[in-house]
């Protein structure tokens, strides 16, 4: 190496550290700490023991955690693909019929859940959803039906909450798809319409498959946040009913944090990243093969 | 030249980074010992207490405790750094604030067992006087630690869960008495029941957001009653009982006689309801009982009802405690001792908020019926001891018997899966 790559590369190497170093102490070493607290009995006030496999012997036993994994992964599958083809949908039309002001006014608005509090959302659904009043059984009472217990039932409950993190959630991955459909080469489009291709050939000939870095994106960030769903689920059902919309977040929070059973918590932690990797995985061979 | 600024640049951020995650020089002590005039330097208390003035309009929890604290700062040579805290999480945030010495030297305690069981309260025996044993009176409902010493000083004791009943409904519903036993109360929700179809007779709030927050008024009066105790003798765990399982039963039968509606397992407000005219009973904390008349809620209420174990009920006492941090733990007591004071507590109840007193010599009576509860039914006032990963289980319990409720669980089989998940789970 001659010693102007030398020197660049101390160069580089400085410019990077201050941003790794805060990696390091923030994101990487607590993996490390929660995988080696995962190992121990600790309460934050006394120095961790070392008891082998007993949390995760517990873990693997724990009836409580095992229906919450569940209705976490039935969390995610009913959000993660709805909100997807919705944002993609959604940012489809404003880029194709709606590139003007009122489509920026549209972006705003679609925008603007995401930008709600949790606390807010919650209680303006819980309005919504009450089975007594509530404004969805109201106007589903004026064609005959219900009312509902929307919270009331564990199945409802569950649906009834995904669909409320979708639509917290489209706004922003509408923005995220609209910025890569207004990215796609103006060239391709305009050889696409000279060809004779319709609105419906363009979108999923052309849109879909330019779409696809931003689809994996978006797909994988839906997928680890609905794996961490926490907020909008206590606030609307406190995780039932009999369980029904209890997360796997909730109970790492619940054990760490009101039992202050740190080494507990962290063997669950370590199996919920374990799960999302795992799910990562096949979602990464899934896209990996659809482009091979 | 340049990349020479922007390096140095880089080195300092670093420098920088790695100065914040340094820890502070250790404080010198300041505590002034036993028996020894106060030095020229005030020692520092940092105090912590939640917020109690609920009301609008009212003096703010923090400039009532200054104005009060003057006179102790004054007469210790000391500065009492007070922080007034939310409700949100609060166990959670007092908790991981005494974890270290930047925490808290005096602090208002609510769950009291993990605090004590990992040894961050000071034992407060040592400061306490006969003079204070006989003014105290409810002293000894504090927390004690395996030893038998007392970690924790009683100041917010009361608020017990009484039953509230919306008169205007009960008279439309013929009712002129109000109930005493279970059965008696059983029959006028059914009463109520008939006579107005559209009002839930009976409201409680199975779905609330956790389980301390489910069992407090909707669990432990009918617990109590039933004769039930939340630990025997020895301290351990005590709900797998004849008194839990005659609780849940007649829980269960209000539901299967359709006295609750399928709505008792959500996040609806019980209050709410109440105050709107949408139900007609709800067991709740007295403190609520100002809300209630001034929404214009025409309201009686009694203590409780006779179970098979008689009359009783829950209610709660919140302490003030010395970290075991303190460096002056002898100052902090006598903190302790002036807040609880009458000197403090009459004005704060009067002011801020209700609550039986103290002391002795206090003069604060609380409003009637209630001070009459305090006075006659004392002894039929029961605390729900804080244990060993209590917040677990009472959510466990809280989502089984919402399983009940739905006709999923028996009552039996809700103990059982219940005390199951505690002994495999939380405590093995």
């Amino acid at each position: 190496m001659s010693p102007l790559m030398r020197r660049q590369a101390a160069f580089g190497v400085a410019y990077i550290t201050p941003g790794m170093l805060i990696f390091l102490i923030f994101c990487i070493a607590p993996i490390f700490m929660t995988l080696f607290y995962s190992f121990t009995e600790y309460n934050l006030a006394q120095p961790p023991e070392w008891i082998n496999l007993e949390n995760y012997e517990k873990v693997f036993s724990n009836s409580q955690l095992r229906r919450a994994l569940f209705n976490t992964v039935i969390y995610v599958i009913i959000t993660v693909p709805l909100q997807t083809l919705l944002a993609m949908f959604v940012a489809n039309f404003l880029a194709e019929y709606l590139n003007n002001r009122y489509g920026r006014f549209l972006r705003s608005v679609i925008f603007i859940p995401t930008l709600c509090s949790y606390v807010a959302a919650a209680s303006v659904w819980e309005v919504i959803l009450a089975s007594k009043g509530g404004l969805l059984n109201e106007i589903i009472g004026i064609f005959g039906l219900g009312p509902f217990n929307w919270l009331g039932e564990p199945t409802s409950a569950l649906i009834c909450v995904s669909l409320v993190a979708v639509w917290k959630s489209v706004g922003y991955f509408t923005i995220i798809f609209y910025a890569g459909i207004m990215n796609i080469d103006v060239s391709v489009r305009e050889a696409a319409l000279i060809d004779g291709a319709t609105p419906r050939q363009r979108f999923w000939k052309l849109t879909v498959p330019l779409l696809k870095p931003i689809t994996y994106l978006n797909v994988t960030l839906g997928i680890i946040w609905s794996f961490q769903a926490f907020d909008i689920v206590y606030k609307l059902t406190g995780g039932g009913p009999f369980g029904a919309t209890s997360t796997v977040a909730y109970i790492i929070y619940a054990y760490a944090f009101l039992d202050f059973r740190i080494g507990y918590a962290s063997a669950v932690a370590i199996l919920l990243l374990v799960v999302i990797l795992i799910i990562h995985f096949i979602q990464q061979h899934f896209f990996e093969g659809k482009e091979d | 030249m340049k990349k020479l600024l922007a390096l140095l640049l880089a080195v300092v951020l670093c420098l920088g980074l790695l100065a914040g995650c340094g820890e502070d020089p250790a404080p010198e002590g300041t505590g002034t010992p036993e028996g020894e005039e106060p030095s020229g330097d005030p020692v520092e208390l940092t105090l912590w207490l939640p917020v109690y003035q609920f009301s609008d309009g009212g003096i703010s929890d923090e400039d009532f405790w200054n104005g009060k604290l003057d006179a102790f700062e004054a007469e210790h040579n000391c500065v009492v750094n007070l922080e007034i805290l939310s409700w949100t999480d609060y166990a959670t945030v007092v908790y991981t604030g005494m974890l270290s010495d930047e925490g808290p030297d005096v602090c208002y305690v609510t769950e009291t067992f993990d605090l004590i069981d990992a040894g961050l309260l000071a034992p407060l025996d040592e400061y306490i006087t006969d003079e204070d044993r006989e003014l105290y009176v409810f002293l000894d409902q504090g927390a004690y630690d395996a030893d038998g010493n007392l970690c924790t000083w009683p100041m917010m004791a009361g608020n017990p869960c009484v039953i509230f009943y919306n008169m205007d409904m009960l008279e439309a519903a013929g009712i002129t008495e109000l109930p005493t036993t279970w059965d008696e109360f059983f029959d006028v929700c059914v009463a109520l029941k008939e006579a107005n179809p559209d009002v839930w007779p009976f409201i409680q709030s199975w779905g609330a957001s956790n389980g301390v927050s489910a069992l407090l008024a909707s669990f432990w009066p009918f617990f109590f009653q039933a004769g039930g105790t939340v630990l025997d003798e020895e301290g351990n765990l005590n709900l797998d009982s004849e008194a839990t399982l005659e609780t849940l039963n007649f829980i269960n039968k209000l539901k299967t006689e359709g006295i609750f509606d399928d709505s008792i397992v959500t996040m609806d407000d019980p209050n709410g309801k109440f105050v709107n005219g949408e139900a007609a009973i709800i067991i709740n904390g007295t403190g609520n009982a100002s809300t209630f008349t001034s929404e214009g809620v025409n309201w009686e209420c009694s203590l409780g009802l006779e179970g098979s174990g008689g009359l009783a009920t829950n209610f709660s006492v919140d302490s003030l405690a010395i970290s075991n941090f303190c460096e002056d733990k002898a100052l902090a007591a006598e903190l302790i001792k002036y807040i609880t004071s009458a000197e403090c507590m009459d004005d704060y109840h009067e002011q801020i908020y209700g609550m039986p007193s103290l002391t002795t010599d206090a003069t604060y009576t609380e409003p009637e019926p209630f001070q009459s509860m305090y006075t006659d039914d004392a002894d039929k006032m029961h605390v729900v001891p804080s244990f060993e990963g209590s917040a677990s289980f009472m959510d466990q319990f809280q989502q089984n018997v919402q399983g009940m409720l739905m006709g999923q669980l028996t009552p039996e089989q809700v103990i059982d899966e219940t005390m199951t998940y505690y002994n495999e789970q939380i405590v093995a």
